[in-house]
């Protein structure tokens, strides 16, 4: 079957239920709160009048759904070289997207919509804070069919990439695949504290959930039941603390395997095609020409188990959601990583010569983050009579060795690399993570100096780039200013395009 | 025909570092003086307010309160002039240089070619002594722009036709 999109056209019939169970859960979500009230006060409601409430809001959810349905249709308009879509009931909106402007066409399937057999698609283009165009149940072939026709007509009207595109439509072999167990690997060895904040974020939303409506005692009573120190205070100490591991360790490796599962990359007509995830299958394009930097990271685990994280970042459309333009890679190995930066850059960009910063700012960071606040503890200890003194002391020594490691090891870790056309910056204690910028990509550069430092000869460097900044810290000032001039001559003489 | 293809030697790249750069506008330092004098009457109004809500000050106490709300103002008042002092630009034949900065003296420089666009920017206080303000974007997310502030209008004016120019040519 051939799918041209000249007429305007609806959304898969399924997509019926679709729209009522997506309508149906944002009614349930607003109304949650509403629910539980009633009965946690017991209600007092007639079980009759009850089925009446939800049988009418079941009826009303139902039309809007069906509404929604008739009422949303796109089309491509060729001669215009546009993508329309028409949807809303009361309020009609008509969305025009100018094909050549289209940078991503995503499809996406949640369990909903795998559930029912249907594919969503999401359109977007540079400069806007969410998807241009969103479609929400369409059958695979037809999914299919429109983002080739979205995607082919933008390649269309690039004339250099069409000369490049013809070699490689050949059938897309799977470039990249990363196993089961790779993910199992990066699930237990990274992104802990982003875990132990979800839980803490979990935790307070309840909190602030129940708080809403008045009910946090329940939730703090539950607390206090709890035998806590049933036993001495040092066994729920360790018991706590490895509980917490436990669960980091699970949310982790849970997080990791539903977020990540199946991931693949694809070739595609010189750019890659990923897609990932258990429930929410995620699709997205990655082309090498939008790349602006690549974020290498691995710890120590990881180092020993062959795995390590990738972030390519691309030029950022949406200054909230920064997340969309950062495109991750998880637990691939060395040779893979080699695989995807030469896809990216054509070659491995070479390190070049090394640049350390100068020891000032390793006593700087201690300054800071040890020195200040344990004086200042050390200040306000009158105030706390009830801490004794060898809690409090040795609190401070463990802060303070724990600190003083990190930093030293982040001292040493801090390196600027230059090469001609590449510069790479090392950084981090644990995760250690190396970020790679190609001079081209390079929008404005800010060099600055702290006025005592002047004597010194040192000074700081900031790259601004369309993904985010990459600045090296306290380093010699005039190689600094020799490598800006160099970059300066680099991105003056040629004109390279930056995306 | 003489063909010559000498390597460049690095040592010979101009450096930003020794560009003459234009001060501001003198007239600007009006405008920066209105500016130092609206933030000073605002803390003074708060510095007021506080002192009437607090009705227990001991001399000692008010002494030290209004000293140093005092040397407050007048640290705003010399940091806005310095800022002024320090500020500082210079259009190249290739890129556009802009130094700021007190405690640390910042030099952004941007490639005419990564100009995404130009805007001219009057404020308020300015308009009224003939000033502008020349804004240059670039791609780069965060303070990937300059914003030249105390420039005469005309002047303000040809800098962004001459800007324009230099990017319809980039491109």
């Amino acid at each position: 079957m051939d799918f041209q999109f000249q007429e305007p056209q609806q959304q898969s019939k399924v997509g019926v239920l679709l729209l009522f169970l997506d309508s149906l859960q944002k009614i349930l979500r607003a109304i949650a709160p509403i629910i539980l009230i009633i009965v946690l006060k017991g209600g007092t409601i007639s079980a009759f009048i009850l089925f009446m409430l939800l049988m009418g809001t079941f009826l009303l959810v139902a039309c809007i759904a069906y509404l929604r349905f008739t009422h949303f249709t796109f089309h491509i308009d060729r001669d215009l070289g546009e993508f329309i879509v028409f949807d809303g009931i009361l309020t009609k909106t008509k969305t025009v997207i100018q094909l050549s402007k289209i940078q991503q066409v995503n499809l996406t399937q949640n369990l909903l919509q795998r559930l029912i057999g249907v594919y969503g698609i999401q359109v977007d283009t540079a400069g806007a804070d969410r998807h241009e165009a969103q479609i929400k149940a369409v059958s695979r072939a037809v999914a299919l069919a429109l983002k080739k026709a979205l995607i082919e007509n933008q390649m269309a009207t690039t004339p250099e990439a069409t000369l490049e595109e013809q070699p490689e439509i050949i059938a897309p072999k799977p470039f990249l695949k990363i196993h089961f167990i790779s993910l199992i690997k990066i699930g237990i060895t990274s992104n802990y504290i982003k875990s132990v904040g979800l839980i803490l974020t979990f935790f307070f939303s309840i909190w602030g959930k129940l708080h809403e409506i008045g009910e946090e005692a329940w939730l703090e009573e539950k607390i206090a039941e709890q035998d806590w120190l049933y036993q001495s205070v040092i066994y729920s100490i360790v018991l706590g603390i490895a509980s917490l591991f436990t669960i980091v360790f699970l949310i982790n490796l849970g997080r990791t395997v539903l977020r990540y599962f199946n991931y693949t990359m694809q070739q595609q007509q010189g750019s890659l095609l990923l897609s990932f995830g258990l429930i929410n299958t995620k699709n997205t394009v990655l082309r090498p020409s939008r790349v602006q930097s690549v974020v290498i990271s691995q710890n120590f685990f990881q180092k020993k188990l062959n795995v390590l994280e990738m972030k390519i970042r691309q030029a950022i459309s949406d200054e909230k959601n920064q997340q969309k333009d950062r495109i991750e890679v998880p637990g691939c190995n060395a040779r893979e990583k080699e695989a995807i930066l030469e896809l990216i850059y054509g070659h491995q960009p070479p390190m070049g010569l090394v640049m350390k910063a100068n020891w000032r700012r390793l006593v700087f960071n201690l300054f800071l983050t040890v020195f200040l606040p344990v004086v200042v503890a050390i200040c306000f200890k009158p105030y706390f009579e009830e801490v004794s003194n060898r809690l409090f002391f040795g609190v401070l020594a463990v802060y303070t060795i724990l600190l003083s490691v990190y930093h030293y090891f982040s001292y040493k870790n801090y390196t600027f690399y230059v090469s001609d056309q590449y510069i790479h910056r090392r950084s981090g204690a644990w995760d250690i993570a190396v970020d790679i910028l190609e001079t081209d990509k390079i929008q404005a550069i800010t060099t600055s100096q702290l006025f005592w430092h002047k004597n010194l000869n040192i000074g700081s460097v900031t790259l601004h780039t369309a993904a985010g900044n990459i600045s090296f810290y306290l380093a010699n000032f005039d190689t600094l200013k020799h490598y800006v001039n160099r970059w300066l001559y680099g991105l003056e003489s040629q004109n390279h395009n930056w995306m | 025909m003489e063909f010559t293809n000498e390597p460049l030697s690095l040592e010979q790249l101009p450096q930003f570092e020794h560009v003459p750069l234009h001060p501001l506008h003198a007239t600007y330092v009006k405008v920066v003086a209105l500016q130092a004098l609206g933030f000073d009457l605002a803390l003074m109004l708060v510095a007021c307010f506080v002192y009437a809500k607090a009705d227990d000050f001991s001399s000692i106490e008010a002494l030290v309160f209004w000293g140093g709300s005092l040397v407050c103002i007048g640290l705003i008042a010399v940091m806005m002039y310095f800022s002024f002092r320090k500020k500082a630009y210079a259009f190249r034949e290739h890129d556009v240089l802009f130094q700021y900065g007190i405690i640390s003296t910042n030099t952004k420089i941007i490639p005419y070619n990564r100009v995404q666009h130009v805007a001219l920017h009057e404020g308020f206080l300015s308009r009224n002594f003939g000033l502008a303000q020349v804004e240059i974007y670039t791609a780069g997310v965060h303070g990937g722009d300059i914003k030249i502030p105390g420039i005469l209008k005309e002047d303000a004016e040809r800098i962004k036709q001459l800007l324009m120019g230099k990017i319809q040519k980039e491109l």
